[in-house]
């Protein structure tokens, strides 16, 4: 949406032409000038000049005239006091005639002062001129300016400098300097004295970057970034920062549109703010923020003539009206909601309210659901369109309409507390509302009708007479599923009523929402709000809550946040409080570029290693995906990593997951496992589902799906969209999401090969196996594995190592108990030798040292209890070995 | 030429002419827009005036019945209240735009002029 263009006029050759590249036009031959549907900004050079001239004089002149009003006016109150103490007859003061006569000459001089300020602050503190909403340019402006065939006298034109705040200015001829014979811009100065500026520190604060003087002497800047210009350079500037000024919706052009058109012009200055690891973006939005919420913040009275005046109706409305007692105790005016509360509503729905006011307009009925997701923002739709009655953007058929939104508990309350059952209320309201004009009902949840009482009964039942037959237009929200619900069992409300579809909102709309927040949070909570801690939240909530519509989700986390922040030291809402509080909303871990948590990452190889032997591949491949998620450049719409371990029994599938479980998810209970072996029958999904459901509780997950060869086909189809996408749909129509999850499917499918193959063969025989794997799962299966790693026997070197992990964690185990254990080769060889069986893994091991070593070892320590009343103080494991 | 303008030579500036170039912008400023400025407050303040009392919704709704029963009582009624109601809001409005014009008329023409006279008046004294 093109709203303004940038041209110039080459006055030898007389042609216009745009420009979209922000050169900065020194040569006079051409000028630059600034064009919208109507209006053509135009500053000569003379004109530049001669302002600029001027300026000094103006400003010196002015200051004097207000020291001079204000001392006079500081005066007068003295005099004041005096005259009117020789006036009384309680003080008796002998004051000279000409005294007398110089106290009222001072009287009336500060009067006059006092209007003299008023000019001054009338005239000399704002801009001369406001800037208003621009319509969007058509393509026929842009051609015409092309192929010469532009009518100026069509335009108004208008002089550049009457929009700028005087401050503005004032900055841009304080950044002039004298040069030899010439007068220069020196942009690096500028863009200092810019920097300078309180408003633009203010923006800097919000973005975390606390160290102005840092950002000032930045290694960016130089003379080749920003270069010297002849003073007509400003010409060209000027015009700029008027469009920047009208692009963000300003009234008046600011320090931080020139700051902005100085971005414009010398992108590589962008590279001062990534040094402080501000994107552009967010600075942008920082700005227009700031802009839109001073607007607002500057609106206080209700004759402030800025300020629409909402009508409220007044005193005797109902005597043309008709009274509504009944409808009063049970709704709100939204209208009167959105005045009180102020704001902006219904962002991002304008196409959803559009839709709404069509229907409105109908002559029959005139009603709508809108139907959405929860927390895509339904409501907002209501509270946009009462916006839009309130400005008076909106079809003359709706001017003056009321919204009533219906507290349909408070209703079923009232029927339940004997006012009448829910027919008789429901009647009462029929007869209010016939009496009515010019009212919408609006019933928020809708659904809450269909769930309360049971069968025919339901409270639908009993509201469907007003529902179908309503004198005033109704509008109502739901889900899609209870839309469904509604769908069969009242088809006649669905004739009745249009749909309307409400869609999630995208992140750039939530992102403007957000900042709609900042300055209630901020007063509510004696806050500070950064807005790269907002962006955070889009990014987190986005990636880390994906069963959660925006624009809510945002909402909530910055209100938890907003909370959090008002129980800190230094109250502010920063980049690291929102990751902790989605670490605690979602359970998760958030990437962070802490030195901790890169040091957990990259070492966590090795902490697998320490209690896990072996099998260099598979631990490769899940530390591998892990460390994709943690710095954020996986793919966030699938999961971490999908992986087909195979392998014989015990050579450790199942112990990597679990391990992998505790080191990085926090404990093994973050795994969810599933014993496919156990769902044979397709009748056993509803029982998967149920165990895939735990995943909405802790988001964060490792899911073991072991023996995943031997369920159903079915089955294994449920599991193709969640390998690829990380989602799986109940029957329910609820929605899973494992894009924060590891998935882990274990089989044993070629473990004879594996077996019977010399370890050398290994290779030969993995390919072979991989060969044969079709003939079990469907190739389109197999393809969803991000890689399928097939796990080799366990030689006795290797079982000797596990022997050793096993043994010193019992060496943990007990000295937590204060028993100091040692051992020898000797314990490891007899595990090893008593617990090696060929083709069985590590599991007989395991078997081994709970049946010799753990079993001795508790009767030692039963032993000591009962003779010593205490645990021993040292054990000699080989000593607790059976002989041999 | 544009160039030799520059703020190494930035043109003569005397007191009285700023003075007087002061006085005229502050009289255009004062007979210009500060009546446009009140014109839109009282505006403004109608608006509050007409919303508070209901005047133009009972002006609307004159013909209509009282609380919109229509029946012959509920026409009487109506006609009746908002007939005793009107002149009295109506002259409400009566009195503020006069005391707000009366008021305008004072604060623009004759204040300056006055201050004027008093500043200026012991050395008009002969």
């Amino acid at each position: 949406m093109i709203n303004v263009l940038t041209a110039f006029h080459d006055k030898v050759q007389d042609k216009t032409q745009l420009y979209d590249n922000y050169a900065i036009i020194v040569d006079p031959q051409y000028e630059p000038f600034l064009i919208t549907q109507f209006d053509l900004f135009f500053l000569s050079l003379q004109d530049l000049t001669e302002l600029l001239r001027t300026f000094r004089a103006n400003f010196v002149f002015n200051k004097l005239k207000r020291s001079l009003a204000t001392a006079l006016l500081i005066l007068a109150l003295p005099f004041a006091a005096l005259y009117i103490l020789s006036t009384t007859t309680f003080i008796t003061l002998a004051i000279p005639a000409i005294f007398l006569v110089l106290i009222k000459e001072e009287i009336f001089l500060a009067a006059f002062a006092l209007l003299i300020l008023w000019h001054d602050l009338a005239t000399n503190f704002d801009a001369r001129k406001l800037l208003v909403t621009y319509p969007t340019l058509d393509d026929f402006l842009k051609n015409s300016i092309e192929n010469q065939g532009v009518q100026f006298q069509n335009f108004t034109i208008q002089q550049p400098l009457d929009y700028f705040h005087p401050v503005t200015f004032e900055l841009l001829v304080n950044s002039l300097s004298a040069s030899k014979n010439s007068t220069v811009l020196n942009t690096s100065n500028l863009l200092k004295t810019v920097l300078g500026h309180e408003h633009i520190q203010r923006v800097l604060k919000r973005l975390e970057i606390p160290d102005i003087e840092n950002l000032l002497n930045s290694a960016s800047l130089t003379t080749e970034t920003a270069p010297i210009y002849d003073y007509t350079a400003l010409q060209s500037l000027i015009l700029y920062s008027l469009e920047q000024a009208i692009e963000t919706k300003s009234r008046r052009v600011y320090p931080e549109h020139v700051l902005l058109a100085l971005f414009s012009i010398f992108p590589v200055l962008k590279d001062v703010l990534q040094e402080h690891k501000v994107d552009f973006l967010t600075f942008e939005k920082t700005i227009e923020w700031y802009i839109i919420a001073d607007q607002y913040r500057a609106r206080t009275s209700i004759l402030d003539l800025s300020q629409i005046y909402h009508n409220k109706g007044g005193v005797a409305d109902g005597w043309v009206k008709g009274f509504t007692f009944f409808l009063d105790k049970i709704s709100t005016n939204v209208l009167d909601q959105v005045t009180a509360i102020g704001g902006i509503y219904g962002i991002g729905h304008t196409k959803e309210i559009n839709n709404l006011i069509g229907i409105l307009q109908k002559q029959t009925d005139a009603n709508a659901i809108l139907v959405g997701d929860p927390g895509v923002g339904k409501s907002s739709v209501i509270y946009g369109l009462a916006q839009r009655i309130i400005e008076g953007d909106i079809p003359p058929a709706l001017k003056n309409l009321s919204i009533k939104a219906v507290d349909i508990n408070k209703f079923l309350s009232l029927a339940s507390a004997g006012r009448g059952g829910i027919p008789e209320l429901v009647e009462k309201l029929s007869a209010e509302l016939r009496k009515q004009v010019g009212t919408i009902l609006y019933f928020d949840d809708l659904e809450v009708l269909l769930s309360t009482g049971s069968g025919e009964g339901t409270a639908m039942s009993y509201l469907l007479p007003l529902l179908l037959q309503s004198p005033v237009p109704i509008v109502g929200t739901m889900t899609f599923a209870q839309y469904s619900t509604l769908k069969d069992k009242y088809p006649t409300v669905i004739d009745a009523f249009k749909e309307v579809r409400v869609d999630p909102l995208s992140k750039e709309d939530t992102f403007t929402i957000l900042t709609t927040k900042i300055d209630k949070l901020e007063q509510m909570h004696r806050i500070t709000i950064s807005l790269p801690a907002l962006k955070d939240i889009l990014v987190l909530t986005a990636t880390y809550q994906p069963n959660k519509r925006f624009p809510k989700k945002a909402v909530e986390l910055l209100e938890q946040a907003a909370v959090q922040a008002s129980t800190t030291k230094d109250k502010q809402l920063t980049r690291e409080l929102v990751a902790q509080v989605i670490q605690t909303l979602a359970d998760i871990p958030v990437a962070q570029s802490s030195p901790e948590e890169a040091e957990k990452l990259l070492t966590l190889e090795k902490r697998i290693h320490q209690k896990y032997v072996n099998q260099h591949d598979a631990v490769l491949a899940v530390v591998d995906s892990l460390q994709r998620a943690k710095t954020s450049v996986r793919n966030t719409s699938h999961p971490f990593g999908v992986y087909l371990f195979l392998g014989p029994s015990g050579v450790g599938k199942t112990e990597l997951a679990k391990i992998t479980a505790k080191e990085y998810f926090g404990s093994d209970f973050s795994m969810i496992r599933i014993d496919m072996s156990q769902y044979k029958q397709d009748s056993d999904i509803p029982t998967i589902m149920s165990q895939l459901s735990k995943v909405a509780l802790r988001p964060y997950t490792l899911l073991l799906l072991d023996e995943f060869e031997k369920t159903t086909t079915t089955i294994h189809d449920i599991f193709m969209r969640l390998f690829d996408e990380g989602i799986v749909v109940t029957p329910k129509d609820e929605t899973l999401y494992f894009n924060n999850s590891i998935i882990i499917a274990t089989s044993n499918i070629g473990s004879n090969l594996l077996l019977k193959a010399p370890p050398e063969k290994f290779e030969e025989t993995k390919l072979q196996i991989l060969d044969m794997l079709p003939q079990y799962l469907k190739v389109e299966l197999i393809n969803r594995f991000d890689k399928v790693i097939v796990f080799g026997a366990l030689s006795l070197e290797h079982l000797q190592q596990i022997a050793v992990l096993m043994v010193n964690d019992l060496v943990q185990k007990l000295s937590e108990q204060g028993i100091r254990s040692t051992y020898t080769d000797k314990t490891i060889n007899y595990l090893v030798a008593h617990g090696y069986v060929p083709g069985m893994g590590a599991r007989p091991l395991r078997r081994t040292l709970q049946d010799s070593l753990e079993t001795a070892l508790a009767k030692f320590i039963l032993k000591s209890q009962q003779e010593a009343g205490a645990n021993p103080k040292d054990v000699n494991f080989d000593e607790l070995l059976p002989s041999v | 030429m544009i160039q030799e303008l520059t703020l190494r030579n930035p043109g003569t500036f005397s007191v009285v002419g700023g003075f007087f170039s002061f006085m005229r912008s502050f009289f255009a400023w004062w007979y210009g827009d500060v009546p446009l400025i009140l014109f839109a407050k009282l505006q403004r303040i109608l608006v509050v005036i007409n919303d508070i009392t209901s005047f133009g919704v009972i002006l609307k709704g004159y013909f209509r019945p009282w609380k919109n029963d229509y029946n012959i009582a509920g026409w009487l009624v109506g006609m009746v209240l908002k007939t005793c109601y009107l002149p009295i809001i109506a002259s409400f409005f009566v009195v503020t735009i006069s005391g707000f014009l009366l008021a305008l008329l004072v604060q623009l023409s004759v204040l300056p002029v006055i201050i004027g006279l008093i500043v200026l008046n012991p050395f008009l004294k002969p």
